[in-house]
């Protein structure tokens, strides 16, 4: 090779060759990518609760959803016992944007199928398994924690309504769901059950919702409507309860007192009393009371707190204390052999009127005292024995108001034994002054009255002896048409003859019966039975 | 349509089979009914005779229907399926003996009812054709004519088949009436 051939040839060109391929841009977008989707992901991801509950009945971990409205919002991730191993805590995840269901207040229930007072609840259920619901309070503050409610809830934290606590201290125990009534229609239902050990009552929340809550005033009463009532009276008999529900599983029903104002509307939960019945209403109501002190000379057995004090049969008030007690009675006067009864006269129980003040019948009681006003203990309930106070005009004006302490005194009636012999004395001058001459004559011509009178009671004999004869002759013609069915009669053989007949037909459906019962299926599929094997013959 | 059609097609077709299934094409064989008295008889007016009366048959409870009896073997009967008596066995049993009484003894009248009489009472344990066959009749019979004078007769009858089937089996039965009617006459 010379010069001009190693000048014509090319020399190479030389590039500094960039050392970023660009190939190395897809796994790079890869990667971005790969960081979008775990973002998002980690961005819409759940929100991780606890719910608690007492046992995990129907729960499925993965498996068990979530709802609201029958809507999935989450579902239960796993199920583990709580750290004291009372509970089981269900962890739910819930979707991102499903987080304004987790209010503090929300309450989550699981949904099974349930039978109780109230009828029959999740039935689908038992296809398509249990879930968990929640209903969403209104709390401005979210949790993470939720103690599950182990039935639903009568109310959720978002009803319109009012919620209220009876107190009961007797009477038919109601149940959660039982319904509260009024007039007939249902308003609202016991939420709560609860024993309060130290007051020793029980405590019933209930919740009435709008717009019915408004009919809850401060002179709304409230009582247990349980089973049923019987009224009799001159109208005849009525039965009376508030709602099928009511009568077989109990119930709460109220309304204001026909005696009573409206009052005040309620708007705040309170406390009410619970009463046994309606009935209770008038008679166990606080009224304003005077007190009086009745001075017994007999015995107060049977005379219990609360029983009525009457005044010829209207009550006006209770007894307060049957006896007031060996103490008080000491103080008050030592030498005191008779037995002192505290009552409370109730002066609204006979009118409403505010015309009429305690004082006014006070100052009333003590005129009436003065002109003969007497109590005295009567038979309230032969079965029982019971005693009730009973107020009575006498003639037995006093001049001075009698004192027991600070207690007024009614004066006690003559009652009991004290009464009986003085009723036996004037019985007994009744009976001097009876003209016993007089009496003995017309006793005579009692006597001859009642000789015309046996006269004729003798006629009557005889007469009777002829219908006892005809009856005689009535029997033996019915013994003579009894003779006909003698054995050797028509009539008896015509009756052995269907004996036979019937006895002959049942054995012939024996064979048939038998196949029935040996194949049921004969009637409709039957094979021809094979043809009768014949006797054989010794000479054929 | 065309479709519906069809369906309704298959659904008829379907039903006739199965109602099909229910049908039984083979015919049952005939049935066969038998009476104890061939024939009617007559015998002579009776007058002074001396009444009697036959009480009714006690048959066992297995012959107390229509249905005839074949014994097998020595405790094994087999109860047909298409030969029946055409009458009451007990009645006919009863009414056989009477007339046959009645042919056989002039000085006597036996009837089914009767005041103050002689009463017979005939209880039958064994009357049937066996499979080998033979006839039997067997039992025993009470004359009963007041408290005083009761007497108790046992009876064991047979009777040979010569070409076998149930007509000889059945006359082969009456022929052993008859002879028990002699027997119970034998003993008046």
């Amino acid at each position: 090779m010379n010069d001009d051939q190693a000048d014509t040839i090319a020399r190479p060109i030389l590039e500094t060759k960039s050392r970023f391929s660009v190939i190395w841009l897809l796994p790079f977008i890869a990667f971005i990518i790969g960081m979008g989707m775990v973002y998002h992901q980690w961005q819409n991801r759940g929100i991780e609760i606890v719910l608690v509950f007492e046992n995990a009945e129907g729960l499925e971990a993965k498996k068990t959803k979530v709802k609201f409205r029958n809507v999935d919002i989450g579902t239960l991730k796993s199920i583990r016992f709580s750290e004291d191993g009372a509970n089981v805590d269900a962890v739910v995840e819930i979707d991102h944007d499903m987080q304004r269901f987790l209010q503090a207040d929300s309450q989550f229930w699981v949904v099974r199928p349930r039978i109780g007072s109230s009828g029959v609840s999740g039935f689908g259920t038992l296809l398509s398994g249990a879930y968990i619901t929640v209903e969403p309070g209104k709390s401005p503050y979210s949790a993470e924690r939720f103690v599950g409610l182990e039935t639903p809830p009568i109310s959720s934290p978002t009803d319109a309504g009012i919620k209220l606590n009876l107190l009961s201290s007797g009477g038919k125990s109601l149940q959660e769901g039982n319904p509260v009534i009024y007039r007939g229609f249902e308003v609202g239902a016991i939420e709560t059950v609860e024993f309060d050990v130290e007051s020793r009552r029980v405590s019933y929340g209930i919740f009435i919702r709008a717009p019915f809550d408004s009919l809850i005033t401060t002179n709304t009463h409230f009582w247990n409507s349980g089973g049923f009532s019987v009224t009799a009276n001159s109208a005849g008999l009525t039965v009376d309860f508030a709602s099928l529900e009511s009568f077989i599983s109990g119930g709460v029903q109220f309304d204001i007192p026909e005696d009573l104002e409206l009052g005040q509307a309620v708007v705040e939960s309170r406390n009410f009393t619970l009463y046994p019945n309606k009935n209770a209403i008038t008679e166990d109501r606080t009224y304003e009371y005077l007190e009086y002190v009745i001075l017994v000379e007999d015995s107060v057995g049977g005379l219990e707190i609360d029983a009525p004090v009457e005044y010829r049969g209207i009550r006006i008030g209770r007894v307060h204390r049957p006896y007031l007690g060996f103490h008080q009675t000491n103080l008050i006067s030592p030498d005191e052999n008779r037995i002192a009864v505290v009552i409370h006269v109730e002066p609204k129980r006979i009118t409403q009127n505010d015309d009429y003040s305690k004082e006014w019948f006070d100052e009333q009681f003590r005129g009436w005292i003065k002109t003969g006003l007497a109590a005295s203990l009567v038979t309230a309930n032969y079965i029982t024995g019971a005693l009730k106070v009973s107020l009575d005009m006498t003639n037995d004006a006093v001049e001075e108001i009698e004192y027991f302490g600070n207690y007024t005194v009614i004066p006690s009636a003559k009652s009991g034994f004290a009464s009986i012999l003085e009723k036996t004395d004037q019985l007994l001058s009744k009976l001097n002054n009876l003209p016993l001459d007089e009496l003995a004559q017309s006793t005579n011509q009692a006597i001859l009255s009642a000789n015309t009178a046996m006269i004729s009671a003798n006629d009557t004999v005889l007469a009777t002896q002829s219908v006892l004869e005809s009856v005689d002759a009535t029997l033996a013609e019915a013994r003579r048409s009894l003779e006909g069915l003698q054995t050797d009669s028509p009539i008896y053989q015509k009756l052995e003859n269907n004996l036979d007949e019937l006895e002959r037909t049942l054995n012939m459906m024996q064979p048939f019966l038998q196949e029935i019962r040996r194949k049921p299926n004969s009637l409709i599929f039957s094979d021809s039975p094979p043809p009768d094997e014949q006797p054989k013959g010794k000479n054929p | 349509m065309r479709i519906l059609s069809h369906l309704k097609i298959c659904l008829a077709s379907a039903a006739v089979l199965v109602l099909g299934g229910c049908v039984n094409s083979e015919a049952p064989p005939d049935t066969f009914y038998y009476v104890l008295d061939p024939a009617p008889q007559t015998y002579d007016a009776k007058t002074n005779a001396t009444p009697y009366k036959i009480k009714p048959v006690v048959l066992p409870d297995y012959m107390n229907q229509p249905n005839l009896v074949l014994k097998l073997s020595d405790h094994q009967i087999k109860i047909t399926n298409y030969h029946f008596w055409a009458a009451d066995l007990r009645q006919s049993v009863q009414s056989v003996l009477i007339n046959e009484l009645n042919l056989i003894n002039n000085a006597a009248s036996f009837s089914n009812n009767c005041g103050q009489c002689t009463e017979i009472s005939v209880y039958i344990q064994h009357y049937y054709p066996t499979e080998d066959g033979d006839v039997v009749l067997s039992g025993n019979y009470q004359i009963n004519s007041g408290q005083q004078s009761q007497s108790l007769h046992s009876f064991s009858l047979k009777n040979s088949l010569q070409k076998g089937g149930y007509d000889e089996a059945v006359a082969a039965m009456r022929k052993l009436l008859d002879e028990l009617a002699a027997d119970i006459n034998k003993k008046l």
